[in-house]
């Protein structure tokens, strides 16, 4: 027997537009998103996760637990954030006495200081500007299906409205298709390929920000497994679900099991 | 229609050493090995390359071309290394103009200058020192690498056979797809070593082996020219996995395995 990991792709509840693409969510607070929330972690319980793992660098494990406990004793408020949102929820359901803090995200990193160096050498983004690379750019329309206005912010980032209202669990199923996960991956491979001669930006970044963060949330969550009748429950940005999923696999250590199998809505009354 | 790539996982027929376990083979300019290699090249052939990739760095590819050209005019003695061995030798009989290098060696990488604080990555010192040396690699971890095991001053591992193996039958268990795929699972133990905020594991097998094969993906990527290009690589066995994951997973190759052009030879 192997301990068992399922891992929710999420989108980001609180919108930190911290990716390319960012669609924006209406406000989780309001009554009707509150009600799905409940929702769907009523699906998800059916799991019967014995830990629940947030997408946090272990670094904030007192700050999250100390939230944490605030929510068990009826003193903190649930922020928009999923790990608050989705994951406290359930854990205080579930009867967890904390929650695991398994990201790996930090500036001073000591393989890739952030705060030290030449930003040049990872720069993809810069590097195809210059370097009329624009087309190896990610584009929204291949890797995600939802419609909606379009613009920038000040830094970069497109937000997409959509046009429609879309339930939570109706999203969470197609954020967690597998079709849609491997489609989320599949675009580091072409960011990859910017550059040329001795320079690698879009290769620096993908290998050694993008593959050894989540081969990082890799080894917090083996760090985190004590036994096989483990089953964790990771919350996390969709965009992580296939790497971290496919280095489990391949360490032949866990069982892995898709949300999908308890995110059937027909099962709600 | 998409670009096809096959990579050929190779032996290091000149004995170079640079792995932390090393199959010793005997010497491959002697006749009979000799006659295996073109027995190699002859199955290799169909495949039909027009362009074929060795494991060097882009540095060395005037001075490999160079080689090359000459080996073209019959001015130059193939050497024993596999990138000559069968690289050249294919190279010459496809009629290809020149070769590619295609390799990234993490010492090019601006990430790791003079001044790296090796210890970041030394998975063997912290293993030791933290009683994790039951994550580190072991020989049966390889499935390839097939012998009797000798441990030498430096802690690099020699692997010799106990007889006379026909060079394609050691390629043929080389190259075989389900064996690759299951030895993979040592690097996601080794990435393991460490503790709290010391990630020695993670950060050999994340920046500088998953890195390094990435980097090869792009070169390979950097050498395709059309939808009709059929690239056969030719790399040391323990980065095939990889190398091919990312091609496969990039959607933009077809990628052929050499299992299907290798057969044993019943003469």
């Amino acid at each position: 027997m192997k301990p068992t990991i399922m891992i929710l792709g999420s989108a980001h509840l609180h919108n930190p537009g911290v990716d390319v693409f960012n669609i924006k969510m209406d406000d989780v607070l309001a009554p009707k998103r509150q009600t799905e929330i409940e929702q769907l972690v009523q699906l998800l319980k059916t799991f019967q996760p014995t830990k629940i793992a947030v997408e946090q660098d272990p670094a904030q494990t007192d700050k999250i637990n100390q939230n944490y406990q605030g929510y068990l004793n009826g003193t903190y408020e649930l922020q928009r954030w999923e790990g608050d949102q989705i994951g406290f929820r359930l854990a205080k359901q579930m009867g967890h006495r904390k929650v695991y803090c398994v990201d790996h995200f930090r500036n001073d990193d000591p393989m890739i200081n952030l705060d030290e160096i030449d930003r040049d050498l990872i720069d993809y983004f810069k590097f195809a500007k210059e370097n009329n690379q624009e087309d190896l750019f990610p584009k929204y329309e291949e890797f995600s299906a939802v419609e909606g206005k379009r613009h920038k912010d000040k830094s970069g980032a497109t937000w997409i409205e959509p046009d429609a209202y879309e339930p939570l669990t109706d999203m969470y199923r197609r954020l967690n298709q597998p079709e849609s996960l491997y489609k989320n991956h599949r675009v580091y491979f072409r960011v990859a390929q910017i550059g040329k001669g001795n320079q690698y930006p879009g290769a620096n970044w993908v290998g050694h920000l993008w593959y050894a963060r989540n081969l990082k949330i890799y080894v917090n969550l083996t760090r985190i497994t004590e036994s096989a009748d483990d089953r964790t429950l990771l919350i996390i940005g969709a965009g992580h679900t296939y790497l971290i999923q496919q280095f489990l696999e391949e360490s032949q250590d866990y069982n892995v099991v898709t949300p999908l199998d308890y995110l059937r809505t027909e099962d709600v009354d | 229609m998409k670009p096809t790539i096959m990579i050929l996982g190779s032996g290091h027929l000149a004995n170079p050493g640079k792995d932390r376990f090393n199959f010793r083979w005997d010497d491959v300019l002697a006749d009979r090995r000799q006659r295996e290699i073109e027995q190699l090249i002859s199955q290799l052939a169909p495949f039909n390359p027009n362009k074929i990739g060795i494991q060097a760095d882009q540095r060395f590819d005037t001075e490999i071309n160079a080689n090359y050209q000459a080996y073209l005019n019959d001015a130059y003695n193939l050497k024993r290394w596999e990138g000559e061995q069968i690289g050249f030798r294919l190279a010459k009989k496809m009629k290809h103009p020149n070769i590619y290098c295609v390799d990234y060696s993490p010492e090019q990488d601006p990430f790791f200058l003079e001044d790296f604080d090796l210890d970041l990555i030394d998975v063997d010192k912290f293993a030791m020192e933290y009683d994790q040396e039951h994550l580190l690699p072991k020989i049966e971890d390889f499935s390839f690498l097939d012998g009797k095991t000798e441990e030498e001053d430096d802690g690099r591992f020699w692997i010799k056979s106990q007889k006379y193996e026909p060079l394609i039958n050691i390629y043929i268990r080389y190259n075989d797809p389900e064996g690759r795929r299951a030895d993979h699972k040592v690097y996601l133990r080794t990435a393991k070593v460490g503790l709290d905020d010391h990630y020695p594991g993670a950060n050999w097998v994340g920046h500088q082996w998953y890195t390094r094969n990435l980097k090869i993906y792009v070169n390979l990527t950097r050498i395709t020219e059309s939808d009709e290009d059929r690239i056969l690589v030719i790399i040391g066995a323990g980065l095939v996995y990889l190398v091919q994951k990312f091609l496969e997973e990039s959607g933009d190759y077809n990628v052929e395995s050499p299992s299907t052009y290798l057969k044993t030879n019943c003469r």
